[in-house]
């Protein structure tokens, strides 16, 4: 079983959108995926999802008061998840040592478990990357992110955890962004892939729907499927449509051409 | 890397029958002042690693790719070090300096400094080389060195700033466990 960090350090640079939609697209490969929500205080994995029920969650986990694989649940795209709660009460007193154990007890249900970690290098960030087997990183191309991002690898690498890469999130190809040799040299890691800045990302947050499935064809949709292919050593084949013209689809109409 | 030639302790101990991890522990054992420096065949061109010891504790690394004239400082430095002493083909070398050439080497390469724990040191032993490391370098070409981009954002504190934090935790635990002791 691999178990993958997505890590960033900075906050909104795209984490659990990232963890969410590449377990989607992990699933429609083939492999089991559970994603795993360890920010305990600021759960959104459920919210992304648009599933705001979850009486079992990561807490009860942490208290031992379960198994985690009680709390695994079906999401939609056939992705399972483990969410924490929305709830703060209790959270003081988890065990947060529980987590690494927790974790590899979902070895008989998954192929691949993906820790969508907080925000920040806390006990609960360090507990998440210690559970991991390999961390991905998730930057924007800004100073800050890279900052904060700097801690994570050296924090990872200091731990003996692979960092398998970087993914550079909200990418506008702008001539002021911090260039990719730039960030894998300043990480001193490879960049796995890049994601497009894309507005079907908001629209489908905004609806608590994966892009991935709100929008399959969309820009950034694109890019996690290759990047799910990347990750397990698979051909990914993206379609193109072309779009006609409305010349081509008046001459279509009149020479009764079938449709492409 | 230029650092002092010291006295030679040892040289030419072949990477292939080395047991890594036992070295370094005989080297804490022994209290040792000084250097090992490990040069290894990489994928494509030489590479060498220097790890630094303060009284038996590795105190700092560096990691060097003569090819591409790139170098890796601290725990990402330690990491490659690990990975090149799972090399075939490589020797090490260790040399011997006073304690105040240690802390001189340490005052003048903040960013190279790492303090890996005996946990640590297990977890990233290694059982084969791996090119990975330099792959990542070789991706990163042609734009400055790493120090060069920290100082280009102005990041040159973030590295910094997490060493000293990782002392004073290092402090609060040893004076901790000896209060303990004494209770």
């Amino acid at each position: 079983m691999r178990i993958i960090a997505i890590a960033s350090g900075k906050g909104g640079v795209g984490k659990t959108s990232i963890a969410v939609n590449l377990g989607i697209a992990l699933v429609q490969l083939g492999r089991r995926v559970v994603v795993v929500d360890t920010d305990v205080s600021m759960a959104n994995v459920g919210i992304m999802l648009g599933i705001d029920r979850a009486p079992i969650s990561l807490h009860n986990v942490l208290l031992g008061e379960t198994n985690i694989r009680d709390a695994v649940y079906e999401g939609p795209g056939k992705i399972k998840y483990v969410p924490s709660s929305l709830s703060l009460e209790r959270v003081k007193r988890l065990v947060l040592e529980k987590l690494p154990d927790a974790i590899k007890e979902l070895e008989p249900v998954a192929d691949i478990v993906l820790i969508d970690c907080p925000p920040g290098l806390d006990k609960v960030v360090e507990m998440a990357i210690s559970s991991a087997t390999e961390i991905v990183v998730v930057v924007t191309p800004n100073p800050a992110s890279l900052a904060d991002a700097l801690k994570v690898i050296n924090y990872a690498g200091k731990k003996g955890v692979i960092i398998t890469g970087i993914i550079e999130n909200m990418v506008l190809n702008d001539k002021t962004e911090v260039k990719k040799e730039e960030i894998e040299t300043l990480l001193s890691a490879k960049m796995l892939h890049q994601i497009p800045d894309d507005a079907e990302v908001r629209r489908a947050t905004s609806l608590q729907v994966p892009f991935l499935i709100r929008n399959p064809s969309s820009p950034a949709a694109r890019e996690i499927r290759l990047l799910a292919g990347q990750l397990t050593g698979e051909k990914v084949v993206i379609e193109t449509k072309v779009k006609k013209g409305i010349l081509q689809s008046i001459l279509d109409l009149i020479f009764g051409r079938k449709k492409t | 890397m230029n650092l002092p030639p010291g006295i030679i302790v040892k040289t030419g101990i072949d990477t292939a029958t080395i047991d890594f991890a036992a070295l370094l522990r005989e080297l804490k054992d022994k209290v040792f002042n000084g250097y090992l420096a490990i040069t290894v065949e990489g994928a494509s061109a030489i590479e060498e690693g220097i790890v630094v010891f303060d009284n038996g504790k590795v105190v700092a690394s560096f990691y060097e790719y003569f090819k591409y004239n790139k170098q890796v400082l601290g725990d990402l430095a330690f990491q490659r070090v690990m990975n090149a002493a799972a090399s075939k083909h490589g020797v090490a070398d260790i040399f011997q300096l006073t304690n105040d050439q240690v802390q001189l080497i340490l005052a003048f390469n903040e960013q190279a400094i790492c303090l890996p724990s005996e946990g640590d040191i297990k977890k990233l032993r290694s059982e084969s080389f791996s090119p990975l490391f330099e792959e990542q370098i070789k991706d990163g070409e042609g734009t400055g060195t790493k120090t060069e981009l920290l100082k280009k954002f102005k990041l040159g504190d973030v590295e910094k700033k997490e060493k000293v934090e990782q002392v004073q935790d290092e402090t609060e635990d040893f004076l901790r466990d000896l209060f303990k002791g004494k209770q």
